[in-house]
């Protein structure tokens, strides 16, 4: 079978390129191609180290003792990320705004920066992972000896050795090594770990594939299919009584908390996200990589039990039934799997763990009692880095520890579950913080210390078992013998599951003393400040807060402080850069509130919130926060909420009242204009005549002794004017008429060929033999209501108009009428120079001559054709300009046949 | 009609943000007891209990409902959101 020869240096081979993967991330995210580094899907995979060799191992090992409950694990993180838009949206955008390195500085930086909240968090959060990664190692201790010493003689995953405490301690020195490498490169937290985060990519996909692989030998393999799989299943297991009971809630509801409150998810989620849009892919990615890890569980289970011979570890089924059925290669791919489980998780975990370690606890001691040289460059940024890596060798000895004294016993989940509730504790103050504004430290301090002690007190130290902590006595009398006391069952409330109980406890407890601390007192001003900037994130920008804290300081004391944390080329970039943004040439920037604000939350990205605000506070001289400004904020925000709604639609009823009123406008000008124009036309056209008139009066006037004949040429150009200053304004009257007359013309029934031929008549006269008339087809019998005199002029107007500018060699008019579409029509076309195409447009218009291009000496004043497209217009049909066959132009009147409905000047281009 | 066109329109985008908020509460009411506990009546489909089937089912249910979801939730279309400095 495997020997421990073989195992040994595939595990090391896959280390090696979990080695070269984060190389080569790193190497990719330095010189800035991120690529698929950045993507939603590996930030997806990223989330995926909820699934550890808890998962891996443990999930079969649940549901072969307790059937569905299994899936809770998984229930609770797919409701959380499907409900993404309550929850996680709003931590992420916190997140990102202000800087958060990790939950205990998320909590510190809500309730005022509070550097005390903060070490209590990250003390919480220590001890509550701690035994999370005593079961990592115990899983990966045992799959190796499993996977190495069981033969087909013993397959029943019980070692045949006690545990191999040796082999884990080397595990555990393993993955901190790795831990260091990769994970403690920068100090900036808020920078992401790329090579990390691809190499845990890969041991998500590395997992899911090995688990489902086991999952289909299993179940087509091994059993004939899903239903034969299901039908080895002893009845009790999945339709057992209370499946469904109090427990199948609480971890549900257990899941759902530790999938936000864990410290390496909340890592990966919230700190390492690059852009909010991943969490949108997340939300529904997450939950199917969810889904499919565990499809396979209960196939795996079932038939773990009933293959494999009785008393075999069910922690182990995934990877024993692939060596009970001689199926290496499967196995091997299994110990892999769970391998990537247990490293990805302790790797992030560490890494979360120990920036909280340094930042919360260390650094705030280091800077009381002046561990280190606060005015030496650089020497702040090598001590964190220092501490770092000092609290993950701390973390895996903890671990260890863990291991080594909780014992052998217990499954992996029951061990998963003593860490959920652990960080449980941080719900009240972390989900209250971010929606109830008057939660304030007091409250949170007192819940969480309260929440925790009760946890450890009922739950964590009785799981140390083995009279390590406590003795069997003080379990089962309580301790000094008073009953009420005892650690599992709290003042008398026995006969509850471990879990349900501690559970109960502590959560009650902690969110009591969470909302009597915060009703107790009023909130402290940046209580208040941080209180509104998160609770309010999507409407109050971060940049708010400059405005609210009034700070001074000297710019060189905070270059100072920034180069002992940042560094010296980080410090200059960022000054640089603050300078260019104040609009100043060279020189440090003016330390004003903005940039204090600035700097405060660049430090606090490198070492938490609270050590930031500390720091900044030393080199600042006065610090106010304007309480008055701070209220009118909160104010704002809540009223702004309240009227948006009626703005919007008051906004949308000005904008179309606005449009019409710009429409009206638009009109008037147009109607204003035309008045002008034909004010100045009408007097243009009256003054030549009178000018004319004028000046020939005068000679005759001021000349004694002229000629008769001259004389009388003169008074004949006199009259002529006179009868064309006459005409022109009957004309103008005419049209004026036309166009604002009020009575109506009677209408009456008559034949339109009648009026055509009276009006060719009247201008064959005008035609003479110059221009040769001619009468195309004409309609017959046809009834048009209309004035016929009226008829009649337009006719005229058209044919004298084609006669009179005609400048053809061989001129020619052709006249045609027809009945088309329930209209009558009648056309005059001329083969003379035609309207110039940037006429057409205007030549119904007063004034206009269509034919001023011509040299034919006519002169008219423009008005025939609007006062002929008026006529029609009342009449109730059309005059319009056609594209004729020949070259000439082309006039088309339309009238609609009696009985034809038309609407008066519906489509008359004249006007 | 509306559902066609891009970008989405707004009334879609707050309808959708209302589904996201409520759909986790759909979740917890369908997998929590008591509406799951008559699913665990000892019946087999295609000799699966009808429970894992059910678990599943709302479970994939779930998924695609958070997958349209988010579609609709496109960032482009939030006026929630004030610009990213």
């Amino acid at each position: 079978m495997l020997s421990a020869n073989l195992v040994l240096p595939i595990a090391l081979v896959y280390v090696a390129l979990l080695f070269a993967v984060a190389f080569v991330g790193d190497q990719r995210a330095r010189a800035g191609r991120l690529g698929w580094l950045q993507s939603p899907v590996v930030y997806t995979l990223s989330i995926s180290i909820y699934c550890t060799s808890w998962t891996f191992f443990g999930a079969v090992g649940s549901a072969a003792r307790g059937g569905l409950e299994f899936a809770t694990i998984y229930l609770g993180p797919t409701l959380v990320f499907v409900g993404w838009w309550l929850l996680l949206r709003k931590l992420v955008r916190i997140g990102h705004l202000h800087g958060v390195t990790s939950i205990a500085d998320m909590i510190s930086s809500r309730y005022g920066k509070n550097a005390p909240l903060a070490a209590l968090a990250t003390a919480i959060a220590v001890i509550g992972v701690t035994p999370y990664i005593a079961l990592q190692l115990r899983a990966v201790t045992t799959s190796i000896q499993v996977i190495s010493s069981a033969g087909p003689e013993n397959p029943s995953g019980l070692p045949t050795a006690g545990t191999n405490f040796h082999a884990a301690f080397w595990i555990a020195a393993g993955m901190a090594l790795f831990t260091i490498l990769f994970g403690t490169r920068n100090v900036d937290a808020k920078e992401q770990h790329h090579g990390v985060v691809a190499a845990i990519a890969l041991e998500a996909v590395v997992k899911l594939v090995a688990l489902l692989a086991v999952g289909v030998l299993v179940v087509f393999g091994i059993c004939d299919g899903i239903a034969d799989s299901f039908s080895r299943a002893a009845p009790a297991l999945l339709h057992g009584p209370d499946a469904f009971g109090v427990r199948w809630v609480a971890i549900t509801f257990l899941s759902g908390v530790a999938v936000v409150c864990l410290p390496r998810q909340f890592q990966v989620t919230v700190v390492e996200n690059a852009d909010e849009r991943h969490l949108r892919t997340a939300s529904w990615l997450f939950p199917l990589y969810l889904f499919l890890i565990t499809l396979f569980v209960l196939p795996i289970a079932i038939s773990g039990l009933s293959l494999l011979p009785k008393g075999s570890n069910p922690d182990m089924f995934v990877l024993t039934l692939p060596m009970w059925a001689g199926h290496n290669a499967v196995a091997l791919l299994a110990f892999l799997g769970g391998f990537s489980s247990a490293t990805s998780m302790v790797i992030v975990a560490c890494i979360a763990l120990s920036t909280m370690v340094s930042n919360h606890l260390v650094m705030p001691l280091a800077m009381r009692f002046r561990w280190v040289r606060l005015n030496a460059s650089g020497e702040v940024r090598s001590f964190l880095l220092r501490s770092r890596r000092v609290s993950i060798c701390v973390l895996m000895v903890l671990g260890f520890l863990y291991f080594r004294f909780s014992g052998t016993g217990g499954a992996l989940a029951a061990i998963g579950l003593i860490s959920f509730a652990g960080v449980a504790q941080f719900v009240p103050s972390l989900v209250g913080g971010l929606f109830w504004r008057n939660a304030n430290a007091s409250g949170a301090m007192a819940g969480l210390a309260t929440g925790a002690a009760l946890w450890a007190y009922t739950l964590f130290l009785p799981s140390l078992g083995g009279g390590v902590v406590f003795s069997p006595e003080l379990l089962r009398d309580g301790p000094f013998g008073v009953a009420l006391l005892r650690p599992q069952a709290l003042f008398g409330l026995a006969g509850l599951d471990p879990l349900v109980h501690s559970l109960f406890w502590s959560l009650s407890l902690n969110t009591l003393l969470f909302v009597l601390g915060s009703l107790a007192r009023e909130p402290r001003p940046i209580e208040r400040l941080q209180a509104a900037l998160f609770v309010d994130v999507f409407r109050t920008p971060a940049e708010a807060a400059s405005g609210l804290i009034r700070r001074a300081a000297a710019a060189e004391d905070l270059r100072v402080l920034a180069e002992r944390i940042l560094g010296a080329d980080e410090t200059r970039r960022l000054f640089e850069r603050a300078a260019r943004e104040q609009g100043l040439e060279h020189g440090p920037p003016i330390a004003n509130d903005a940039f204090i604000t600035q700097l405060e939350r660049k430090l606090a990205s490198s070492i938490g919130a609270a050590s930031a605000r500390a720091m900044i506070s030393e080199a600042v001289s006065l610090e106010t926060i304007s309480l008055d400004e701070l209220m009118q904020m909160a104010d704002d925000t809540r009223r702004v909420r309240e009227h948006s709604r009626q703005l919007q639609e008051k906004s949308s009823q000005l904008e179309a009242a606005a449009s019409q009123l710009r429409d009206a406008n638009v009109r008037l000008r147009r109607l204003d204009q035309e008045k002008d124009d034909f004010l100045s036309q009408v007097s243009h056209e009256v003054r030549t005549p009178m000018t004319s008139i004028r000046s020939f009066a005068q000679i005759l006037l001021e000349t004694p002794g002229l000629d008769p004949d001259l004389a009388q040429r003169y008074v004949r150009i006199i009259h002529d004017e006179g009868v064309r200053l006459t005409r022109l304004l009957d004309s103008t009257l005419d049209l004026s008429l036309l166009e604002h007359g009020e009575a109506p013309w009677p209408r009456v029934a008559i034949d339109p060929e009648v009026a055509l031929e009276r009006a060719v008549r009247s201008c064959q006269g005008l035609a003479g033999t110059r221009v040769r008339l001619q009468s195309a087809a004409r309609a017959r019998g046809v009834t048009v209501e209309a004035d016929e005199d009226r008829l009649c002029q337009v006719f005229i107007n058209l044919i004298s108009n084609a006669i009179k500018y005609n400048t053809s060699d061989a001129p020619q008019v052709t006249i045609r009428s027809a009945v088309r579409d329930g209209d009558y029509e009648v056309e005059v076309a001329d083969n003379g120079p035609g309207i110039r195409a940037d006429e057409r447009e205007r030549i119904f218009s007063k004034f206009v001559r269509g034919w001023a291009h011509t040299q034919t000496g006519a002169s008219g004043a423009g008005l025939g054709l609007a006062i002929s497209g008026q006529i029609m217009r009342r009449l109730g049909g059309t005059l319009a300009l056609v594209p004729g066959a020949g070259p000439g132009a082309c006039f088309r009147v339309t009238l609609p046949l009696r009985g034809a409905a038309a609407a008066p000047g519906a489509t008359s281009r004249a006007g | 009609m509306a559902r066609e066109q891009t970008p989405i329109p707004p009334e879609r985008v707050s309808r959708a943000r209302d589904a996201a908020r409520v759909l986790p509460l759909v979740g917890l009411f369908l997998l929590l007891p008591p509406v799951i506990v008559p699913f665990a009546a000892a019946v087999d489909v295609a000799g699966v209990p009808l429970v894992v089937l059910y678990l599943f089912a709302v479970w994939l249910g779930l998924v695609l409902s958070a997958a349209l979801l988010a579609r609709a939730l496109a960032p482009q279309a939030n006026p929630e959101d004030p610009p990213r400095s």
